[in-house]
């Protein structure tokens, strides 16, 4: 197993148990056969020994434990590198691009929080890929249309922060000029939001 | 699933490609064996839509095929969510005179031979260690296109954790 960089093995194995405090266990990738997983499939530089390779996976299932994580990332200056679903593969893959950074999963938080076909909105959590996102709309008969890319599998938020297009919209705006807020957690592991969202007692948000 | 031996590990599905008919003699041979079987024409967003997703939110389920390796990607991408794992990987020379080309029976061949090691006894190592192998292992880099037989199942540690 890597170790990230510039961290000494005591903090690395302290780093370690705060994660599976986080998470569980369970949710704490350590082994080179899951490590393996986050290889980039493309990598002009696979198999070489400077291929991009991540130490460790974590993935949380809530906003809390990614405030925790990234908490103790931070304590230990441990370089993190978030992915969604890690299929957006046009834009990038799972691999870090620093050599032994941690791998922050988020494909566990995949639910669709709402989908509004009044105003057109939705509000999905990273892990919630474009099937997902159709699913949830057919499922409930909703007079909405996704402006969907290539990348079926590719997580919406995931899109959006890489500027993605899709083929019905492309002409007029990239995703992440159409989204109307977000909610980030910071380096110091605190919770921001952005847009209207980000107002006291915002009824904009869920 | 029909065609099942006590203690088999059961495959979900059995994956063939409609456009390669060793891929078809496969997915025929499967059926009679009594696995469920799922076309696809390269793309596998159908499978993936309409089947795959749906059953692997329900628990492990593990699946074999014989297919090109673009769809073995897709559908191993796929399937890491629901931590599953490549666990049998093969790819077969189709040139003529290629070792697989010598039997004009192979693809049925191959899928009785899946049906007999698809085991809970890990005849396929499933759990652990490498992946058994199987004969004509010889990769083509010419037409046609090569094909892989493979097959995903859950690993032992990955059961503990589905999304």
């Amino acid at each position: 197993m890597a170790i990230p960089p510039g961290v000494n093995t005591r903090d690395w194995a302290a780093a370690l148990k705060q994660f599976e405090d986080a998470v569980g266990s369970q949710w704490v990738f350590t082994s080179n056969e899951d490590i393996a997983l986050y290889r980039d499939a493309y990598s002009v530089l696979w198999g070489e020994p400077e291929e991009r390779l991540a130490s460790a996976a974590v993935a949380p299932d809530t906003v809390e434990q990614v405030q925790r994580i990234v908490r103790t990332a931070n304590t230990y200056k441990i370089p993190l590198y978030p992915i969604a679903t890690g299929r957006d593969l046009g834009y990038g893959g799972s691999a870090p691009v620093l050599s032994g950074s941690v791998v922050l999963d988020l494909k566990r938080m995949n639910r669709v929080v709402e989908v509004d076909e009044t105003r057109h909105f939705a509000i999905v959590e990273p892990g919630v890929a474009y099937f997902d996102l159709y699913r949830y709309i057919q499922e409930r008969k909703l007079k909405v249309w996704i402006d969907c890319p290539d990348p079926g599998w590719g997580s919406v938020i995931g899109n959006a922060l890489d500027h993605g297009v899709g083929y019905t919209y492309g002409a007029y705006r990239d995703h992440f000029a159409a989204h109307c807020g977000m909610e980030v957690v910071l380096p110091s592991g605190d919770l921001v939001r952005t847009g209207m969202g980000a107002m006291p007692n915002a009824s904009t948000w869920g | 699933m029909a065609g099942q031996r006590p203690g088999r590990r059961p495959l979900y599905g059995v994956i063939f490609d409609h456009r390669y008919q060793e891929s078809v003699a496969f997915g025929a041979e499967a059926e009679a064996l009594g696995y469920q079987i799922h076309g696809i024409g390269g793309d596998i967003t159908d499978l993936w839509y309409k089947h795959l997703s749906v059953r692997w939110k329900t628990g492990p389920a593990a699946i074999a095929g014989l297919t090109d390796e673009p769809a073995l990607f897709c559908l191993e991408r796929l399937a890491w969510d629901y931590q599953m794992r490549v666990v049998y990987h093969a790819a077969h020379d189709r040139r003529p005179g290629g070792a697989v080309t010598a039997s004009r029976n192979w693809p049925r061949e191959l899928a009785r031979t899946f049906a007999n090691h698809t085991s809970d006894a890990d005849a396929l190592r499933i759990g652990g260690g490498p992946p058994f192998v199987m004969g004509s292992t010889a990769v083509s880099d010419g037409d046609p296109e090569p094909l892989v037989s493979w097959i995903i199942a859950p690993r032992a540690r990955a059961q503990q954790n589905l999304v």
